[in-house]
This record gives structure tokens, C-alpha cells and sequence, in this order.
């Protein structure tokens, strides 16, 4: 199992591929584009998740946020 | 008189000022630029120099609070834009329809009301969501649906509408304008139209060309 700071790094990784993959969508309505701003949104909520198992995971340690 | 004059006298202007989806695109824009800035500031620069609670709460920030207003800004302005004839448009599928719309000698009803220049910046979606309480979200699923057919090259030709089509989508704008109310047919026929006992197309004709004169919408190697 990955430790906490590669989970953290993983979410932060995932998050700006997913908030760069929505700004298509934002310049032009296309039937790509809005494949894209699914991807993305589906990266964002990822990236929520592994953030999330992060911090659980140092919370159960005994570490403070 | 030109063709490019009888063009421009028959589309209408596109509207001016602010509009909701430029306003959540401009969030939107915003939220994603400081979220993408500051993370990959506070991760790969300023980690080892921040305090861990700095460090907890900042990315609390730049991975909840402005990717979640970066999301809903920019699906609010895709919601908006999505209404737009030109979002239509985007599928070469529809150029059949939408070319019919602004050929100024058509007189199907859709291009007669692009003509009349009450809707036509949102024209296809005004006709196309229903007036209930769910309209909008049947819209947004059709559309959904609409989508994967087309980027999976799926649909199939020609294409036909399956649905009914309810006289209360044409009487949401015209059943309180006095072009409606002061002829006399619709007052003789008011209750079989609010029954959908007979369609308001009977008499008023198709909205769109009919099949046999249609330009095909899928794109041949041939062609």
C-alpha cells in the first residue's frame, strides 16, 4: 500500500489533470469536449477519494491534520 | 438584392450583455487557474517549507473547495451553453436541421420562428425541452443520450423522433399572445389542443423538412 504522501501526491496529480481537462468544454461546446469534462469530473471525484484515504489513513496513525 | 443581404435580414442577432454561462465560465476559469496554480505550487515547491497543518488545510482548499466550484461553475456554463443552437450544431448531424433554420425560404416551423427572431439563439432547445416539472432534466438525458449515439457512431439513419410531441411546449409561449388568442380556430379548438386530442402541426405544418427532402446526416467516404 502506497504510503499517505505518494496517496497525497497521487490526488494532487489527479486533480490538476482533471481541472485542466474541464477547460475545453469552457472554450467551445464540441461532442469531444464534453468527453473531456466527464474524464475530468470522474479525475476530480478519484482524486477526492485518494486524498481522502490519505488523510484517514495518517488520522489512524495517530497523526493530527 | 444579394443572397448574402436576404441571409442577413433572416438571422437574427446573436444577444448582447452578460448571460449566465459567461458568468459561471468566468468562475469556472478562475477557480480552475488558482486550484492547477496553487497546487502545483504547494506540492511540488512550498511542501517542505510549510508547516503540515498549513500544508493539510491549504490542500483542503485546492482539492475540495475550488475544484468543487471549478466543477459546478463549469457544468452550470456547459448546461447554459448546451441550449444554444451552435452547441446543436456541434454534431454535424443536426446540419440538416439547422441549415433548414436559417435558409430564408424554408417554411418549416422551425424556420419560421428563427425568422420571427423570438428564440433563435436557444431556438432548437426551446422547442426541444418539455414544459413540466422535469422538462429540463428529460432534455439533459435526451441530450446525453443524443451524445453517446453520435460519438459512438451508432445512430441510425434517417433520423426519426420517437417521441410525442405535446401541444403544451407550443402553448408555453403562445397560449397568452394575442397572435394565438385572437384567432378564432384556436378558441373553437382550445380544449382538443389542451388535450393533445389534435397537434398543433395539423395545421400549422412539420417543424423540421421532411425525410424524403432531407440532406442524409451521416458522412459517406463518397461524399
Amino acid at each position: 500500500m502506497p504510503s499517505s504522501d505518494t496517496l497525497t501526491r497521487a490526488a494532487v496529480v489527479l486533480c490538476v489533470v482533471g481541472l485542466l481537462l474541464l477547460l475545453p468544454i469552457l472554450s467551445s461546446i464540441r461532442a469531444s469536449f464534453v468527453g473531456f469534462y466527464m474524464l475530468g469530473s470522474l479525475l476530480l471525484l478519484v482524486s477526492i477519494t485518494l486524498y481522502v484515504v490519505a488523510v484517514v489513513r495518517e488520522l489512524r496513525r495517530g497523526g493530527a491534520l | 438584392m444579394s443572397a448574402w443581404s436576404v441571409w442577413a435580414m433572416a438571422t437574427p442577432e446573436p444577444p448582447h450583455g452578460a448571460t449566465l454561462g459567461g458568468a459561471l465560465e468566468v468562475v469556472a476559469l478562475g477557480c480552475i487557474g488558482v486550484a492547477v496554480l496553487g497546487l502545483l505550487l504547494v506540492e511540488f515547491v512550498f511542501k517542505s517549507r510549510m508547516a503540515r497543518s498549513t500544508y493539510r488545510w491549504t490542500l483542503l482548499l485546492g482539492l475540495f473547495v475550488l475544484p468543487g466550484v471549478a466543477l459546478l461553475g463549469t457544468t452550470g456554463h456547459m448546461f447554459e451553453s448546451m441550449k444554444t443552437v451552435e452547441a446543436c450544431q456541434s454534431c454535424h448531424v443536426m446540419n440538416p436541421f439547422v441549415g433548414d433554420m436559417h435558409d430564408p425560404r424554408s417554411a418549416t416551423l422551425a424556420a419560421r420562428h428563427y425568422r420571427s427572431g423570438a428564440i433563435p439563439d436557444k431556438q432548437c432547445y426551446a422547442c426541444h425541452t418539455g414544459y413540466g416539472i422535469f422538462g429540463t432534466v428529460e432534455a439533459k438525458r435526451d441530450g446525453l443520450r443524443h451524445w453517446l449515439l453520435y460519438v459512438t457512431d451508432t445512430w441510425k439513419e434517417p433520423i426519426t423522433y420517437k417521441g410525442t410531441y405535446p401541444n403544451a411546449n407550443c402553448l408555453a409561449c403562445h397560449a397568452t399572445a394575442p397572435i394565438f388568442t385572437r384567432v378564432d380556430s384556436h378558441k373553437a379548438l382550445g380544449t382538443q389542443l389542451a388535450n393533445d386530442e389534435m397537434s398543433c402541426f395539423t395545421c400549422h405544418g412539420l417543424p423540421h423538412p421532411a425525410r424524403p427532402t432531407r440532406a442524409s446526416t451521416r458522412v459517406t467516404a463518397s461524399q
